[in-house]
């Protein structure tokens, strides 16, 4: 069965930012509502469980809801419908390539499209900083809340307002001295095993077949279409 | 690599080696001068901040690579020839470093990429990598994990696949800093058994470790202590303990501590769990499962358990910062389902395990007034009340103007239970109160919150220190998959092995039992299983 993850990740990373490229390029509503539909159709081929995904959707959908009626007050409403449909290409193709990624391709993928080995490594190693930071962030949230913190001050007054970042020390502090402390320690981890001391070898293998030449081809059609929309139809 | 005359040389040989930081004054290290050698285990001790791991880094080559700025000066020799000179790159080939948290030393997404890492730095052919990564696999016994995200891995697995890691680039030499620190009994004990299967294996092995009465089962055949950056004792393990028990050396043997008292009457119920049970929104299966139990004052409580049983999450129903999907949580006779967190934390402290996760304020004054003041203590009444928690941690010589971030981890230890015990609450938990912290600084802190009139009325620690459960608790708590499946005195629950292995806290691997019981040698201070 042909699904998004079929692909190889470069032709999807090519395919992904041609799109958005022609996503943010296109401003004609039939432009931009091919664009959703393809945006959709993809999300679709990536058959990610609907129970995965619903959650994120509705929360991108209100967004998008808050989005329009904010523009719907200030613009017309041809405006606030391309807007709209803008949003929804971009959020339905950043969910087909975020939650169909495998992140133990993410450095290969870069360093086999060109960029240098520390920078790919760098955004391997970002990922993977996410999910402890988040961690972090959690522990720090209850333990601070163990010593009596209220996130929500009951105070409402303009001098309470105006020192709201003050309020937020407990919780930001503790997690930003922690993964300053923390990268220092992976640091050492990664030199004590020589990393940046040479040419390095990428032990992982990516092939690109015929279908994979076919999307990058066709990613950059798109985009060449998203560029020529804006200059024939405004 | 090389192929070093073992037969001749110490696998490290350091001599007359100091090291001072850069805008220290007093060296991290002074004249220190020890071996490790090849089929040897050097069990490295000391207390925080006495130089162990600046030895490892001197010896790794992360000084004078990484920290430029100090000043090194001695010799270290590997088969006799000098390091001085040489590149990270060359000595991570020969000598391996495993960190105290694998998990800041897992790069990789997935476990087979984790270990090719450093073989791919050192950019060795495809082919190679893939052959080293298969045979480490099987030599460590991890192969199904392979291809597992290492996100997902627990503590015990993360800690074999850095080890693995380390393994892969073949190094002759490898150095262990803390590997316990962050594991339970049951894989901490594996993991000791692994380094002991290593070194018999050829390997030269220097393990830093404060869980001093563990890593003596593994029979090191070299003990060294450092105390303030010098080696104060170098010799064998049976010379070790009996050094350690010299009363001049300042260092109580374990066994010669005085047992804690059970209160004369059980006192009044101050915490009470009753039929509780939580789940994790979306989780399958339940975290906690009809929980039940009472914390009286007088109590010291050890609750123990494998990682997952329950612990933590039992811990934080306490506080209210979960709410028990059902059964109830009293505070003496109040359903604490009414209170709010900040009304629990007035009658129930909680000290996280890392102090790193708390502190954030300037200076001690800020960061010790900030739970009273939330909690809604009068300001007239903090000052006296932060001087007490001080005092009772063995503070109270420090300035309050001073920031607690330039305290050791020791230090950073004793103000976050220092801060939550401003706040005078009745119940005190304290999760892991050992981690991070030598056997001495460990103990010093209980005997101290035991002890003080301002002391909390009650104590329930979670802990995975068997010894420590046995010297300072009344009872004993064993969780196993969200329940309670053992109350009763240490003597009793710890001696349980039938029941410790149901509970997958005992030796339930007869190979790993093989490898890891002491030889010739049995620990004195009811440590054992």
């Amino acid at each position: 069965m042909m699904t998004a993850q079929t692909f190889d990740p470069r032709a999807r990373v090519t395919f992904y930012a041609c799109l958005t490229t022609a996503v943010l390029v296109a401003n004609d509503w039939r432009a931009l509502a091919g664009l959703a539909v393809l945006a959709l159709a993809v999300l679709g081929v990536a058959r990610l469980p609907w129970a995965r995904i619903r959650p994120i959707w509705i929360g991108a959908l209100l967004f998008i809801a808050f989005i329009t009626a904010l523009n719907l007050l200030f613009r017309t409403p041809l405006e606030a419908a391309q807007q709209a449909l803008r949003a929804l290409a971009m959020a339905a193709a950043s969910l087909a390539v975020m939650l169909t990624f495998d992140p133990a391709q993410l450095g290969v993928t870069f360093r086999r499209m060109g960029l240098p080995d520390t920078f790919a490594f760098a955004l391997d190693l970002t990922l993977r900083f996410v999910p402890t930071l988040i961690r972090d962030f959690r522990i720090t949230i209850d333990a601070q809340r163990a010593r009596g913190y209220e996130l929500e001050s009951r105070d409402r007054s303009l001098k309470a307002m105006l020192t709201v970042g003050r309020r937020f020390a407990p919780l930001i502090v503790p997690v930003v001295v922690r993964a300053v402390l923390d990268a220092e320690e992976r640091a050492n981890a990664m030199d004590l095993r020589a990393f940046g001391t040479g040419p390095r070898t990428w032990a992982q293998t990516l092939r690109l077949r015929w279908r994979d030449g076919a999307l990058i081809v066709a990613s950059f059609a798109l985009l060449a279409g998203g560029v020529a929309s804006r200059l024939l139809l405004g | 690599m090389d192929q070093p005359n073992a037969s001749h040389h110490a696998a490290v040989c350091i001599t007359d080696l100091s090291y001072t930081y850069a805008r220290r004054e007093q060296p991290a290290l002074r004249n220190v001068g020890l071996e490790l050698r090849a089929g040897e285990v050097t069990l490295i001790v000391g207390r925080s901040g006495s130089g162990k791991t600046t030895l490892t880094r001197c010896i790794n080559g992360l000084i004078p690579h990484r920290y430029k700025a100090g000043t090194l000066s001695g010799h270290i020799l590997y088969y006799g020839e000098s390091t001085a000179q040489w590149s990270l790159a060359q000595l991570a080939r020969r000598i391996g470093t495993v960190l105290q948290d694998p998990d800041k030393q897992v790069v990789a997404a997935r476990v087979r990429n984790e270990i090719a890492f450093g073989l791919e730095n050192l950019g060795l052919p495809r082919e190679e990598i893939i052959a080293r990564v298969s045979a480490v696999a099987r030599q460590l016994r991890i192969e199904p994990l392979l291809e597992r995200p290492t996100y997902a891995l627990s503590g015990g697995e993360q800690q074999k696949v850095v080890i693995a890691a380390t393994l892969a680039m073949r190094p002759r030499v490898l150095l262990l800093d803390e590997p316990l620190a962050s594991l339970d009994l049951p894989s901490a004990r594996r993991a000791l058994a692994l380094f002991r299967r290593l070194a018999d294996d050829g390997l030269a092995i220097a393990l830093v470790e404060h869980r001093v009465h563990e890593a003596l089962r593994i029979a090191p055949e070299r003990c060294v202590a450092l105390r303030d950056g010098a080696v104060a004792f170098d010799g064998d393990a049976a010379g070790f303990h009996a050094w350690r028990s010299r009363p001049d050396e300042g260092v109580a043997g374990p066994s010669a501590l005085p047992a804690p008292l059970p209160p004369e009457a059980p006192g009044p119920a101050l915490l009470t769990f009753r039929d509780v049970h939580y789940a994790y929104p979306g989780a399958a299966e339940p975290q906690l499962r009809g929980v039940s139990f009472e914390v009286r004052a007088g109590e010291v409580i050890a609750l123990i358990g494998p990682n997952g049983a329950g612990k933590s999450t039992l811990c934080r129903t306490a506080l209210g910062l979960l709410r028990p999907t059902r059964g109830r949580v009293f505070l003496g006779e109040m359903d604490a389902a009414r209170l709010s967190v900040a009304q629990i934390a007035r009658r129930v402290g909680y000290v996280f395990q890392n102090p790193a996760a708390m502190l954030f304020a300037p200076t001690l004054r800020e960061e010790l007034s900030f739970g009273p003041r939330n909690v809604g203590m009068a300001e007239d009444r903090i000052g006296a009340a932060i001087g007490q928690a001080l005092e009772l941690v063995g503070l109270s010589h420090l300035s309050l103007d001073q920031s607690p971030f330039g305290l050791s981890f020791g230090q950073q230890k004793r103000v976050a239970v220092a801060s939550v015990m401003a706040m005078q609450p009745e119940v005190l938990i304290l999760d892991e109160p050992t981690a991070g912290l030598d056997d001495d600084t460990a103990e010093d802190l209980l005997r101290r919150l035991l002890r003080a009139p301002h002391g909390p009325r009650a104590i329930l620690m979670v802990t995975h220190d068997f010894a420590l459960a046995r010297r300072f608790a009344h009872r004993v708590l064993l969780m196993h998959a969200g329940r309670i499946v053992a109350d009763g005195p240490p003597s009793v629950v710890l001696d349980d092995e039938a029941m410790l292995r149901r509970a997958e806290l005992a030796w339930a691997d007869p190979d790993v039992a093989q490898d890891a019981r002491p030889q010739g040698r049995d620990d004195d201070d009811g440590a054992n299983v």
